[in-house]
């Protein structure tokens, strides 16, 4: 079968015509990169052309327009609440709340659904604005169902505004339900679920239903939720909460008590159960059955909140870390296994397992880990064990892990492997979160010494890399001047907003390329020719995102005039 | 080892290979172009210094890996439509059995068993390309080889 597999394998080539798109592309995008070349002012750039990477297929379009828009949507969704707050109406509840629907999805109130507005905030709302997301989900004017309109542009789906609120409903299995509201009034309502056989999501499409709304109306509402949640409350998460249990000792956590009690390593006999991954069978005695070595670990954990409510304990991040001295060891770090010892009570829903607690009640677990059989004979200083839990489902894979005695986060070591591309959404995010507009956040960047900038003056030009002192004069103009909040209403006149090319006849002037750590910023900064105003563009997305009206524009000449 | 710049030589070199592994992924041709493309144009923006071939081959299959990666996370929101992938391949349709079942399995099986049979990348070198310990990328194989002759012998033969 192996012989069989890579000679199939092997019949798969790229077509001729895609290798040459991708080499076109390359060449395209090699021009664009920089050469540095030395000069007293430390250095300056040359480069050959500003021109863009030729458009792919129309689907490749959309493909990148999404993974765009993946970084964008925390920037433009705060950019609307925070412009909601400065100009506060309640159009969207009270026109929901003028008539009363009966809401085709269920009685929001009674999910315990995650809503993601694009903020960065992942849903992470505290109980008050859930409510009243509830609310005005219950009573919003969803309307008739409607066809699947098949020509219609998909790109709305993956651009800014747009809201996923997902659920789970039953339990015998579970069904996700995804509801998708795109910024063309679109809603796409879709159910999946597990495939036990393979593990993955299978959509349920019989069950697809779509709706057309008033986005204003619903955006408007929503954004106002949102923003009175930044004056109700610092909603805390438990995801950069640390937690050390020591053998024998208890640890109290959110309402949660680990009691560990034994912890010992073992090797069982044939017959591991593969589904669902992670949840391992076991024998009468509740002993893994399965041809492995284990750390296993016996606890006991309790609600000590006065109410009814459920852990989820995330199977993949279910972790025992063993130690050799006090240096963790990544050879005995293996995939994490769990299985839980009141496998009658738990539920598997997806990446969960899921127990219902009652008030006060104690229940013992136990959770397995394979390591490499050669630790079966080894001795331990020290184990510690990691446990993601959470009172709330979702929350799990943010819990950061630690090695005894380091500061550095097992995440962010874990983070280094990752493609550079995430760490630049991850930057974005925090930079455009935390800013009141583009300007600061590019500030921010020049401050810390990490930010490079470029001119382009025109199709086809050099660029020409700033120097030092070029720099520090525009961060002396950025922080000079107020630029005001995020703004995305702001048109330039006569520039249509999917312009960006900077051409000898064109609406710009020039414009700047922003790199960080060397990543360049995925669009530019363009500068109308009277200077009145800049504008904001964004890889993929081929729409500026922000326009910013210049003070003092002749203070900027030095960027454009170079003699 | 490629000299920086050569788009060209670089895709010749290595274009089939990236191309099969992002196919095997994402299950779909103009995914697989788009990853392919990324980690290309990757290439010849960041010019990383490369001690040897190998380590160009490991950073490029890296790259394409965690693009693939970024867009089946994309795709957990958002449902694609499969396609008829092996359609216009010198693909007999016994050799497309076993790789269809292939791309049925989840996608952390698909990217060990693809280094592992058709690369011919060992269990080291594929833990560290994929970023995981090589227990993980043992018990993957393992797990995963046996998923596959199930459901190839199950639906395909």
């Amino acid at each position: 079968m192996d012989k069989k597999l890579k000679k199939a394998a092997d019949k798969i080539t790229m077509p001729e015509d895609m290798k040459e798109r991708i080499i076109r592309a390359c060449e395209s995008a090699e021009k664009n990169n920089i050469t540095r070349i030395d000069n007293e002012e430390g250095y300056a750039e040359v480069v050959s052309g500003t021109e863009r990477v030729a458009p792919r297929s129309r689907i490749i379009r959309t493909v990148s327009a999404a993974a765009a828009c993946l970084v964008l949507l925390a920037g433009i969704g705060t950019t609307g609440v925070l412009l909601h707050r400065q100009n506060s109406n309640i159009a969207g509840s009270s026109a929901a709340s003028d008539a009363e629907h009966s809401c085709p999805f269920g009685d929001f109130s009674t999910f315990d659904y995650s809503f993601d507005a694009g903020d960065g905030k992942y849903g992470c709302y505290s109980a008050e604005t859930y409510a009243e997301l509830s609310d005005f989900l219950n009573k919003f004017d969803w309307g008739e169902s409607v066809e699947k309109e098949a020509s219609r542009d998909k790109e709305a789906d993956v651009e800014d505004p747009m809201y996923d609120i997902k659920w789970t409903r039953g339990d015998t299995p579970p069904i996700d339900c995804d509801l998708h509201i795109a910024n063309d009034g679109y809603v796409s309502y879709q159910e999946s679920m597990m495939d036990f056989e393979t593990g993955g999501q299978m959509p349920l499409t019989e069950n697809s239903k779509w709706y057309k709304i008033d986005f204003d109306v619903f955006d408007s509402g929503i954004k106002e939720i949102i923003a009175q949640e930044n004056d109700i409350t610092q909603f805390v998460t438990e995801r950069e909460q640390e937690y050390t249990v020591k053998l024998g000792e208890t640890c109290e956590t959110e309402n949660w008590e680990y009691l560990v009690k034994s912890v010992k390593l073992t090797k069982s006999g044939e017959g591991m159960d593969i589904l669902p991954e992670g949840h391992y069978s076991c024998d009468e005695n509740g002993d893994l059955t399965c041809d492995s070595t284990y750390i296993i670990a016996d606890m006991e954990v309790t609600n000590t909140a006065d109410e009814e409510r459920s852990l989820y304990m995330n199977s993949s991040r279910v972790d025992l870390y063993n130690y050799n001295g006090d240096k963790l060891d990544p050879a005995a770090s293996t995939e994490a296994t769990a299985y839980t010892f009141n496998g009658d009570r738990s539920i598997y829903e997806g990446d969960f397992f899921k127990v219902d607690f009652k008030a006060g009640e104690t229940m013992a677990f136990r959770v397995g880990y394979i390591i490499d059989d050669e630790y079966i004979k080894k001795s331990f200083d020290v184990i510690r064990i990691e446990i993601n839990h959470s009172g709330m489902e979702g929350f799990n894979e943010n819990i950061r892990y630690y090695i005894l005695g380091e500061k550095t986060s097992l995440n962010d070591i874990d983070a280094a492997y990752r493609d550079e591309y995430v760490r630049l959404i991850d930057e974005l995010q925090e930079k455009t979160q935390n800013s009141r507009n583009y300007m600061e956040a590019i500030s921010a960047w020049l401050k810390d010494g990490r930010a490079e900038v470029s001119v382009s003056t025109f199709h086809g030009a050099n660029r020409r890399l700033l120097g030092r002192k070029e720099k520090d004069k525009l961060l002396n103009y950025i922080e000079s001047h107020d630029f005001g909040e995020h703004d995305t209403e702001t048109v330039i006149p006569d520039v249509p907003d999917d312009y960006m090319e900077i051409a000898d006849d064109g609406p710009f002037k020039f414009a700047l390329n922003i790199e960080c750590d060397n990543i360049i910023f995925s669009g530019m900064l363009a500068f109308t020719r009277d200077m009145k105003y800049a504008a904001f563009y964004s890889g993929g997305v081929l729409k500026y995102v922000e326009v910013i009206e210049l003070p003092d524009a002749e203070q900027l000449e030095f960027l454009y005039n170079t003699d | 080892m490629l000299k920086d710049g050569c788009a060209r030589e670089a895709v010749e070199k290595y274009g089939d290979m990236l191309y099969r592994i992002c196919l095997l992924m994402l299950r779909n041709t103009a995914d697989a172009e788009d990853a392919v493309q990324e980690t290309f144009i990757r290439y010849v923006t960041v010019s990383p210094d490369f001690a040897d071939s190998e380590h160009e081959k490991a950073w490029l299959i890296t790259v394409a890996n965690n693009k693939c990666r970024d867009m089946l996370r994309y795709r957990k929101r958002h449902y694609t439509e499969s396609e008829e992938l092996l359609d216009g391949y010198a693909v007999t349709k016994e050799d497309s059995g076993i790789l269809d079942a292939l791309m049925e399995l989840p996608e952390k099986y698909r990217i060990v068993l693809a280094l592992f049979y058709i690369e011919g990348y060992k269990v080291d070198e594929i833990a560290e390309l994929v970023c995981i310990g090589a227990s993980a990328a043992k018990m993957r194989l393992s797990r995963g080889r046996r998923m596959l002759e199930e459901k190839y012998r199950k639906e395909y033969m």
